[in-house]
Parts: C-alpha cells; structure tokens; sequence
C-alpha cells in the first residue's frame, strides 16, 4: 500500500438559492362559470338552509352570485315535499325550509327549480351524529399560536366520518380607552357616554376551511385533538374573550371523499408532489340536461352542537399592535384639525395645560375591527 | 509533436510448422527452427514451448543430439551460447533473449502483491523482448506467418486497457476502414473483430483516449491486447472519433453514451457531479421540473425507465427527493441510455434502459479519493487486492445537507426538516484465468427525513450481484449474473397519539441472467440468453405507533411474480454498407399466488359488479400474459460520412408505479400486474439520419419517431394509492402517443466542444377503453405532465488553454401542462376552485443559463500535487422559472395564482480538488 493517492474535493456553493413567489397569470384561460351550485344540508333538528348559486370567474370581484325566485324543498322517498320559502339578508339570499322533527328513518333529497331547469340530489340517509365530548386548545409558545380541537367518539362505532363547521364570536377592546371625541364640525373635544364606548366591541366569523375526518381505519370510532382552528398572537379573536359553538355531523363515506377532494384542490396545490386536481362529481344534478354540471354535495342529518369560551388569559399569547401616539403640548404644539385629519384620535385632553394625546384610529375605536352588537349569549354584562 | 508510443501489445502467436528428425531413446535435432522446435518439445517433455526472438533473427536454428533425459539442458546450455535463456514455469517453456524469467518465484513475491497468474506473464514476457510497441509504424502480425494461407476472415479478439490503471475500457471503437468494419469493446474492454487476411491500419477511439492506428498484418487467428492512454491534449486533425464511428457505423439508434469526465465537467446546483442530471441534457429526455426526480424518454412515463446499476435494478435512483442522484460519481464509470434500439437482452420497460456502469478498479496500484463539500462528504479507495488477479473498488458517500432544506423557500415543502443520505458502492473483479473472471457488486442509498418531529420517512436501494464471464471459445462468450434487489421505505406520523401510524412498502426481486455472445462470421454476430425474474412486493404494512394509538393494525397481501424472457439478436452484415439487427424477445409473466381477487362484470369495477371471487394456492398461476417483442434496426450507409438507420421496437411491463403526482416521489407505490391489471405494452418506430461534418469534426444528426403506449395507469379522482385492497377499482387504463424529431450536432473533441440539441415532440395521453362516463378529460386526449413541445439544449466547453476552460450550459423548453382552476364557487364558507380539463394549460417557459470556469494550475504528471478549481455559476441570469403553481383561496374575492421557483436566483460555487 505504498501508493495511495488521496484527492481532496471542497465545494463551496454560496447559496442564495431564495425561492421566490410570483404572480401566476396564464393566458387565454377559458373560464367557465355560470354553473349551478347548490348547497344545504337537511337536518333534523335545525332549519335546512339552502344557498343557490352560480360559480364565477377566478378573477371576479363578485362575492356571490346569489341566485333569487327559485323554489325549493325537499322530498322524502314517499314523496312528500317539505316546500322552503326565500329569505333576505343583506345580500345573502337563503331558502329556508322547516325540516325540523322529519322521521330519521327515512331518506331525502332536495329539490331546486330554477326557472325550467330542475335540479334534484340523490336520496340520502338521516345520519345522527354522537355528541361532541369536548373542545380544548394547545398553545405553541415557540411558534406563538394556539390551536382549537375537538374530540368526540361514537361508542357504537358507527359514524366512523364526520364534518364540522363552526360559528365563532369574540370579544375584542381597543388598546386605548377613551370617552373622549373630537368634533370636527365644532373643533372641539367631546365626552362621550360610557354606553357609546369605543372600548368594548365584538365580532362574528363561521369556518371556512374544511373540517372533516374519519375514523375508519382505526379500531374505535374516536376522533382524538382534531385540529378545527388556529390562531397567531396578533389575531383579535384571543385579545379579551373568544367563542366558538362547534357543529358536528355525520356524513357518509361518499360525502366525505366528495368533501375530502374538495379540500385537497382548495389547498395550495400544483406542487408537484401534489396529486393531480380532479373534479368528483357530487350528488346533484340536472333533470332537463344530464350533461349539465351542477356543483354540490347533499347531506342529511341530526347534528350535535357545543359552545366553549376561551378567555385571553388561558390561552396567554396575545400580543398587542405597536400604536403610534402624538402628543400636542404648548412647547409642541399641533392643531387638532391637523392631527384628526391625519386619522389620529383624541384619548387625553387637558384644557388647563394645553396638552392633548392623539393615537392611531385602530387603537382607540374597537369599531374598525368590529361592532358594537354584543350577541345575545354573551356571557358578561359590558357594553 | 512527435507522437509519443502509447501503446503496449501482449501478442501471442499460435501455430507452427513440422521439420524435425529423430532416433529412438536419443533427440537428434538438425538445425530446426523454433516452431518444430516447439512440437518437438511438446512431444519429448509435454512442456509447451513460448519463443520470442528478435526480428529478423528468426534464423535461431538448433542442433542437438542427446538423450531424453539431457534434453532440456542441452537445450539450455545451446541456447545460453546463443544468447538467450531457457526458463520454465509451470507447464510452460520459455525461450528468451538475455535474461530468463525466474522460474521459482521469490520468497517476498505475494507479499509484494504481484500476479501469480502464469499465463498472464508469460505472454507478457513475450511482448517485452518481442512485440513491445515502440512506435505505431511497427507490424504486428496475428496468427502463424508461415501457416498455409487460409481463405476466410481471420478472427482477432483481445482487451482494450488503460494503459495507467489497467483497467478495461469501454465502449471504445475498433476498427478498419477498408472494408469498413467497425467493433466496440463491451463493458469488459473485449473486443472481437473478423478481420481478412492482408495488412491493415487497425485503429482505436475512445472518448478522452488517446487515439491509436496500429498496423497488423493478419495471417490467422490471433490475440492482441491493446494498452490506450487517457487523452492529456486535444489533438489537432481528429479524422474520426469513437462516437461518430459508433454512430455511423453501428445499426443502435437513439443510443447514448456519457463517459464520467465529461459529466464532472457540467456545470451542476451546487457544483456537485451529477449523474442522473445530465440524463437531462440530452434530446429526447425531459423532466416535471428541476430538482424532481425522474425523467421521460421521448414521451414515456418515469416509471417505464429500466435504470441499472452493475446488473440490478434501482428504483429510486436519487437523494432529497430528487435533488442528488444515488450514485457516487467517483465509482461511475460511464452512463449509457437506449431511447429507441433497446437490445433484446433488455426488457420489463417500455420506454428506455439507463446502464450506469462503475468502474473495476484501477488493477495496478491502490488509489484514492476523499472530498469534503458543503453538501456531501465522500471517500473512495481502489486498487489491486491481488496484482492483475483481483481488484476492488468503494465508494461512500455522506451527508449533512440539514442547512440546505432551511435556505429552500417554506412552499417547497422542504423547510423546516432534516434529511441525511448516503449511498455505498462495492465492486470486486477476480480474475481466475484467461477465460473466467468473476465479479462482486454491492450498492445501497439511503435517506431518512423528517420534516416536523412527529413526521419522517426514510427509503432505502439495496442492491447485490454476482456475474461470472467465461470465453467458451474464440467466438463465443457467456455472462451469467444473479443478483438480488431490494427498495423499501417507511413513513411515520405520530403527531396525534390516536392517529399514530407507520406504514411500510418493500420490493424485492431476484434474478437470473445468461447471456451468451457468439461471432458466427464475419457476417453474423449472435446474441441470445434468457431472464429470470421473480418479484416479491409488501405494497402496504400500517402498523399503529405508541400505545394510545387506536390505528388497525393492516396489512395488504403480498404479490408474488415471476418473469422469464427468452431472447435471441442478429446483427447481419449484409453487406459493407447494409447492416440489419434482429431481435426477438419473448416474455412470460404471471401473478402468483397465494392470492384471492375478485372477477368484475364490467371495465368500470366497483363493490357492485363483483361477479366471482377467486382464490388462488400458494405458488398458483394467477394470470398468464406472454408476448413477443421485436428489436429490429437497420442501416445503410450512403458514403463513409451518411447513414441513414430505421428502427422498430416493442417492448411490455410488468409492473406499474402507482402516483397520482406529477413527479416521482419516493413513497410512490409499486404494483405488479394481476388478473385485474394487465401489463403495460408500447412500441416505438423511429428513423434517423447521421452525418459527419467539417472534415469529420461534428456529428450532425436527425431522429425521429413515432411510440404509442397501451395499458398505462392513470387514476379516477379522489383515489386513494397507499394501502388500498382494491386499487383495481380505482385505476384507469390510460393510452399515449408520442412523436417527435430531435435534432443533434455534437462537437466531441478540440478547443471547442459539447453538443447544441432541439427537440420537438408531442405526448399525448386518454383514457382508454369505451365508457358510459369517462373520468379524465371526457375521453379526450390531452397533453402528459412532461409535454414540453419546444426543447432547446446546448452543453458547451471552450477550452482556451490546457489550463483554463470555460463551460457553458443552456435549456430551454416549453413550461409543462398544469391543470389549473378556471372557476370558483362560495361553498362550506369559503371558495372552492373548480379545474379545468386535464393539463389544459401551461406554466411559463422554462430557461436557465449556468456557467463554470475550469482552472487546472498545473498538468505536470511529475508533480505530487494536482489541483483543480471549478467555480460556476447556476441559474446565471436569475431567471425565475415556475417550479409549481398555486392558487390561494384566503385572500379576499379575488383567487389569485402564484408560481414559486426554488432556484430564482444566480447560484455561484466554488469546487476546490486537490489531489497528492
């Protein structure tokens, strides 16, 4: 072994190898829209509410095409109609149709005409989900967010697939309190009432994402921490008092893939470990044109529902917005109709020594993220 | 510059004349010539006699009368006057000028590590007082000058060797130009070459050899080993090199071959030689998206790629993901892929065949490499165990590219994880004698990911293979290989304590090869053989993790097949401008059981049409497939310098890769073709027309073809791939055409070098079959992932000094097909996308730019030291080109699409290798 030559090899590769993120805009995309979406589940022990719709274009800045004067209701399989009635709501236009209290033991579908053009779902089964046992929430102080989750179990072992959905309020205050205003009609510096406060404020959202699940491959029906929301430090949902009433629902092994495709080609797909995005057909479709495409899935059930409320001081990470301030004293003074055409507000006044302290809008009045309409079950008495 | 002699021969001549007396009990012997002299001895001693003596005293006439007994000394002792010596090894006589061989070995002689391979040395010690070649104008003469002429070509055959490492060179051209006969040397360095009698220039090419022109003079069958030296100069007025001589005079089409020192010399993502990514830069060859995993061949599908490695099969042939090839580039030899001409002795994929070849060894002293990267850490060590007997080579390869995944962009869903790989190469050739030589070949990769604490995966290749050559006869050779292959790997998510899980996939297969090779004449070459193979795959164990986990622990049947393939190759020389290859290949495939399936009553199957369950025993045919396969070729050469070829292939597939994705990840599954899952099929017709230009400097060439593909798998949406009892049901039997024309000028050699390609083809895909309701695209063609209409490549290295080079990579191609949504809907409280048709639309053009300067300070071979210094840079002009797109649904009404590029920006790097 006299002769060994050894190499040495470095490599050094100056790496600046930045992914970057650039608008997508592809040409001549030949959108199709117009088509009919229907959704709405029936459920037992609730009012079924159907939205009719139609499908836009990407870059649209319609929010809904809500679609107004159909008629619709919903049938069992002996053909007996439950007729829904149109309501208004802002824009938001909704079939209402009293469902409440039909016989589980039968199947039903809904039914939608929109001018000549009749829409049916397929017949489905009233599914009763189990309760929710209960909805907790992690916090991650590394990464500064918390994450509700909800577990429940069917001792009977047989939902095995579930969907949620949620309603959630909040309580939120503003980082300033004030009962200060200024007029800027009278150039002058106000009190307000405590009952007009800008501190105390609320807000109202529902899930958007797709929340479902299954249990199938596991040998008890337990859905266990199944991740429902989360939250960073910044979100105004954890600032004072949040609230969330969870609905869960059993729905069949054909609605969960529908649902569970439909998650998948929402999230940030084209990666290309990515499956390819493909359209499941739902349960809808068209009566007068089968080769029409209608958008939907239609489930039945009797639903399960939980409130929880989660204060700002157990879930401990809300961190307050930096607020910039403006103090107008006699060595430094500014005039007022300057500083509140800037969009500041007045939090403190002192008319003796001429001195007032102005901040940023969204730090004084709760209303620019909020309203002052407090929900009915709001657990405490501020106003 | 005068020409320095590269060449050593070991040149054994066979045959004599009869001339002697003789009186019983007593040897008279009057002034005989060495050939009777040589019966004379066998017949006396039984010892064969081995003369060397110099030219033009072929007049070394000996006179003897004594006994038997005395013979040999008197013999010795006649000779010594003459001035030469009588040495014995073994069985072997040997009559040298001047000093003789020892005939007893020395006592310190294995501890010095030298041969004891006898044959070996004596035809050695010949060539050193006789045919040792000092200059190229020397005549070799093969077979007995004095035998009666015979009629008929005469049957030349030998290695081709690295006259500094000893070891055998592939791949490299021999030939003569008139009649025009052109061999090359397979992976063995063996060559065999049916030669007329007469005196010709026989010459050798190889790519980064020396080229040599030896003169031979031809009276018989005879042996020649030729010694060549790695190019260290480009030469001026090259008339013809290696790959044009192939190219022009060989009837493979769409074969190419990529020697180890032109890949180190690319310009790669950081600075790393990569072997599987020049793959890519050749015409015909495309991928998803750079830094992916995988490659299609002229339309086909990643999973219709045979890649080997030393004889076994490697199913996941990179690291990261993709990122890095397996494969040690300090062990590779050469890489070679078949586009189009596959040989018959290759089959169980349709598209292509990518040998990757290591290298035996360098057989005469130990040597070594080790490299410190910023990615990678490699060692390598070879040399002689035992001198010209055994060699061996290794290769390891580590990493601690942990930082590499944080500096990725969070969407290439590689941030935050870690990864390690490393991959080992073994290799062992033994030499037994002339005609036997044994070889030892071990590989394993592996990579361990996790890209969160509760998530990881880890894959792993494992690859061993034994392979024994023999040279039955002159003409006739035979290579037996076994080996056994393996790839598993395990995913594990245990981030909710109830969900806890690991799943597991394995291959594994077993196999069998003979293939024998046999001159039959100069018109006929014979290749024939059989394949076995046995397939044994786990396609799924989930296994719950932790003990609150509530997982069902499950577990998919094992598949079981075994494939035998016979095959049988002409290459007929019609005549000296038409040569045709036939081919043949016959393939015997079935599912084995223990197995139970289900029978449905229609194409679309489902819970519902289940007509009959079968069960099949233990070792059961499931389902027979056979079929043929036909490799033809022709080709006519129209003068010296064009040559028109055509071909037709078909080829089938026994096994599927199950992936919903666009690219080959390292969790995609692997199916065997049951009852319900037929093999795949294809065929390929193509044509092509090769032309020297520029005094025989540039290789032009046109290829063109049309494939078609049956019984691909695609799969109904919303299917599920892993752990799924009846993926039957959920795939869908897909057919694809491709065509198209690439078009290739290649400079190989001189100052300026590399190639300039353009490749425009097209690959369609649909849904086969006819249906109440298609699943994709209506029924309707559309464009595979790897459509890329427009492909424009160019590898370029100037060199301006010996010193100082300049590399220079370009790619261009048309931006794959994605489907992407075309609508949006307000659905569960958020929008949905609705998408278009199949790969309807495409993402932006892809170009990149990369660029090296090579620096080699000092090329003095007397130096201990050898530095190289490399610096490049990838992606030059920052071009941002699309890697994905994406849509996203939480940012107000309007849904906007984004791309993402991973390497948006210039990448420079240095490579500093220094060898003592």
């Amino acid at each position: 072994m006299k002769n060994i030559y050894i190499g040495i090899v470095l490599t050094i590769s100056l790496i600046v190898a930045k992914g970057c993120i650039t608008p997508f805009e592809p040409e001549e995309i030949k959108a199709i829209d117009n088509m009919i979406v229907i959704e709405g589940n029936i459920l037992q022990n609730d009012l079924t509410r159907v939205m009719v719709s139609r499908s836009l274009a990407l870059n649209s800045e319609n929010v809904i095409d809500y679609i107004s004067k159909a008629t619709v209701w919903v049938e069992n399989q002996n053909g007996v109609k439950y007729m829904g009635y149109e309501t208004k709501q802002g824009k938001k236009i909704e079939y209402q149709i009293n469902t409440i209290g039909i016989n589980p033991a039968l199947k039903y579908k809904l039914c939608v005409n929109i001018g000549s053009k009749k829409y049916e779902s397929d017949l489905v089964p009233v599914l009763t989900s189990p309760p929710i046992d209960s909805i907790g929430f992690t916090t991650n102080p590394s990464k500064k967010s918390v994450t509700f989750y909800v577990n429940t179990h069917d001792p009977e072992n047989k939902t095995k697939y579930y969907k949620w959905n949620y309603k959630e309020d909040w309580e939120f205050k503003s980082e300033y309190m004030t009962l200060l205003e200024y007029d800027p009609n009278t150039k002058s510096v106000k009190d307000i009432l405590w009952e007009k406060n800008k501190y105390h404020c609320w807000n109202s959202g529902v899930s958007t994402s797709i929340l479902i699940a299954t249990t199938s491959n596991l040998n008890q029906d337990v859905v266990y921490q199944k991740e429902i929301a989360s939250m960073g430090s910044s979100n105004l949902r954890i600032n004072y008092l949040y609230s969330m009433e969870l609905i869960q629902m059993a729905i069949t092994k054909e609605a969960y893939n529908y649902w569970e495709n439909i998650r998948k080609n929402s999230d940030k797909i084209g990666g290309i470990f990515a499956p390819q995005p493909s359209e499941i057909k739902g349960n809808l479709r068209c009566i007068n044109n089968s080769e029409e495409k209608v958008l939907g899935y239609i489930s039945a059930g009797i639903v399960s529902k939980k409130r929880i409320f989660a204060k700002a001081e157990d879930i401990n990470i809300y961190e307050s917005p930096s607020c910039q301030s403006i103090l107008s004293s006699p060595e430094n003074p500014i005039p007022m109709e300057s500083l509140f055409a800037t969009g500041l507000e007045i939090v403190y006044y002192s008319e003796p020594e001429n001195t007032s302290l102005w901040v940023e809008k969204k730090c004084v009045d709760c209303r620019v993220f909020g309203t002052k309409i407090k929900p009915w079950f709001w657990p405490n008495d501020h106003i | 510059m005068k020409r320095i002699i590269l060449i050593t021969i070991a040149f054994a001549v066979i045959g004599c004349n009869v001339c002697y007396s003789q009186t019983p009990g007593r040897v008279s012997l009057e002034k005989i010539q060495m050939d009777s002299l040589r019966k004379e001895v066998f017949r006396i001693t039984g010892l064969e006699l081995f003369y060397s003596v110099d030219k033009g005293e072929d007049t070394l006439f000996v006179t003897l009368n004594t006994t038997y007994e005395n013979f040999l000394k008197e013999l010795s002792s006649q000779l010594i006057k003459k001035e030469y010596t009588l040495s014995q090894i073994g069985n072997s006589l040997f009559i040298l000028k001047g000093v003789g061989i020892m005939p007893n070995l020395p006592d310190n002689y294995f501890t010095e590590e030298k041969s004891a391979d006898i044959t070996q040395e004596h035809l050695r010690a010949l060539s050193s007082t006789d045919n040792t070649a000092r200059s190229e104008n020397k005549l070799y003469k093969i077979g007995d000058p004095n035998a009666t002429p015979g009629t008929g070509r005469a049957l030349l055959r030998g290695y081709v060797k690295n006259i500094e490492t000893g070891e055998p060179m592939a791949g490299v051209s021999v030939f003569i130009e008139r009649p025009h006969t052109v061999v090359t040397t397979d992976v063995f360095g063996f060559y065999r070459i049916m030669l007329p009698r007469g005196n010709y220039d026989l010459q050798l090419k190889g790519y980064g050899l020396e080229d040599s022109k030896l003169m031979v003079e031809v009276y018989g069958d005879g042996e020649l080993d030729v010694m060549m030296k790695d190019k260290v100069y480009p030469l001026k007025g090259i008339v013809l090199t290696a790959e044009s001589t192939q190219k022009m005079r060989s009837t493979q089409m769409g074969l190419e071959r990529i020697r180890i020192d032109r890949i180190k010399h690319v310009p790669a993502a950081f600075g790393e030689a990569d072997v599987m990514k020049i793959v890519l830069t050749l015409p015909g060859v495309k991928s998803v998206g750079e830094s992916s995993g995988g490659f299609n061949v002229r339309g086909g599908a990643t999973d219709q790629n045979l890649i080997l490695f030393n004889e076994g099969t490697i199913y996941n042939p990179t690291h990261l993901f993709g990122l890095f090839s397996a494969f040690n580039p300090d062990v590779v030899n050469d890489i070679e892929l078949y586009k189009s001409t596959i040989p018959a002795k290759y089959g169980g994929r349709i598209s292509s065949v990518l040998e990757i070849n290591s290298r035996n060894g360098n057989s005469n002293k130990i040597t070594g490499s080790a490299g410190l990267g910023l990615l990678t850490s490699k060692f390598h060590l070879e040399g002689p165990i035992v001198k010209d007997k055994t060699n061996f080579i290794a290769g390891l390869r580590t990493t601690y590219s942990n930082w590499i995944l944080g500096v990725l962009p969070p969407e290439s869903g590689y941030k935050d994880g870690s990864a390690t790989f490393q991959d080992l190469t073994l290799g062992v050739s033994h030499k037994v004698n002339n005609k036997n030589t044994l070889y030892l070949y071990g590989y394993y990769s592996g990579d361990g990911f996790k890209f969160s604490p509760d998530t990881s995966f880890n894959y792993q290749n494992m690859n061993i293979s034994f392979k024994w050559r023999n040279i039955i006869s002159d003409k006739h050779n035979l290579v037996i290989s076994t080996g056994y292959d393996q790839y598993s790997y395990k995913t594990e998510e245990k981030g909710n304590p109830v969900n806890a899980y690991n799943m597991k996939f394995n291959i594994k297969q077993l196999y069998f090869k003979t293939n024998f090779n046999w001159l039959m004449d100069e018109k006929h070459s014979i290749n024939y053989g059989a394949n076995a193979l046995y397939y044994n795959l786990t396609p799924g164990v989930l296994t719950p993790v932790g003990p609150e986990s509530l997982l069902i622990p499950k577990r998919l049947n094992d598949e079981n097949a075994a494939e035998l393939a016979f095959y049988i190759s002409d290459t007929w020389n019609i005549l000296d401008k038409l040569s045709i290859d036939l081919g043949l290949r016959y393939t015997f495939y079935t599912a084995l059981g223990p197995l139970s399936y289900y029978k449905y009553a229609s194409e679309d199957r489902n819970e519902t049409n289940i007509t009959e369950t079968v069960d099949v025993g233990k070792g059961g045919i499931v389902k027979p497939y056979h079929g043929p396969e036909f490799r033809v070729s022709a080709r006519y050469s129209v003068t010296d310098d064009i040559s028109v070829k055509a071909g037709f292939n078909s080829m089938r597939q026994n096994i599927h890769m199950l992936s919903n994705t666009s690219a080959v990840s390292p969790t995609d599954i692997w199916k065997l073709s049951d009852a319900n899952i037929e093999p795949q099929k294809g065929w390929q017709a193509a044509f092509g027309i090769y032309r020297n230009a520029l005094g025989r400097r540039v290789e032009l060439s046109l290829e063109g073809y049309y494939k078609e593909m049956n019984d691909y798998l695609d799969y109904k949406g919303g299917a599920i791939l892993n752990m799924n009892e009846h993926i039957e049901r959920d795939v869908l039997k897909t057919q694809g055409r491709a065509y198209g024309v690439e078009l290739l000028a290649k400079k190989p050699l001189g100052k300026l070098n590399g190639w300039v390609s353009y490749t425009y083809s097209k690959t369609m895909l649909k849904e086969s079959g006819v249906k109440d309701v298609y699943s994709i695209n209506d029924g309707n063609w559309y464009s595979a992932s790897y459509d890329k209409p427009h492909d424009f490549k160019l590898i370029g290295n100037y060199k301006f000094t010996q010193r100082f080079s300049i590399s220079l990579n370009v790619d261009y191609s048309t931006g794959r097909p994605v489907t992407i949504p075309i609508s949006k809907y307000y659905y569960g409280d958020g929008y949905r996308l609705y998408y278009s048709d199949r790969n309807a639309y495409r993402i932006p053009d892809y170009f990149r730019m990369d660029f090296a300067v090579n620096i080699e300070p000092s090329h003095n071979l007397t130096l201990w030291t050898h530095s190289t210094i490399t610096f490049g840079v990838y992606n030059i002009t920052g071009r941002k080109n699309a890697f994905s797109v994406y849509y996203d649904t939480n940012n107000g009404t309007k849904i906007q699409g984004y791309k993402l590029s991973i390497f948006g920006a210039p990448i420079p790097y240095i490579n500093y290798n220094i060898k003592f």
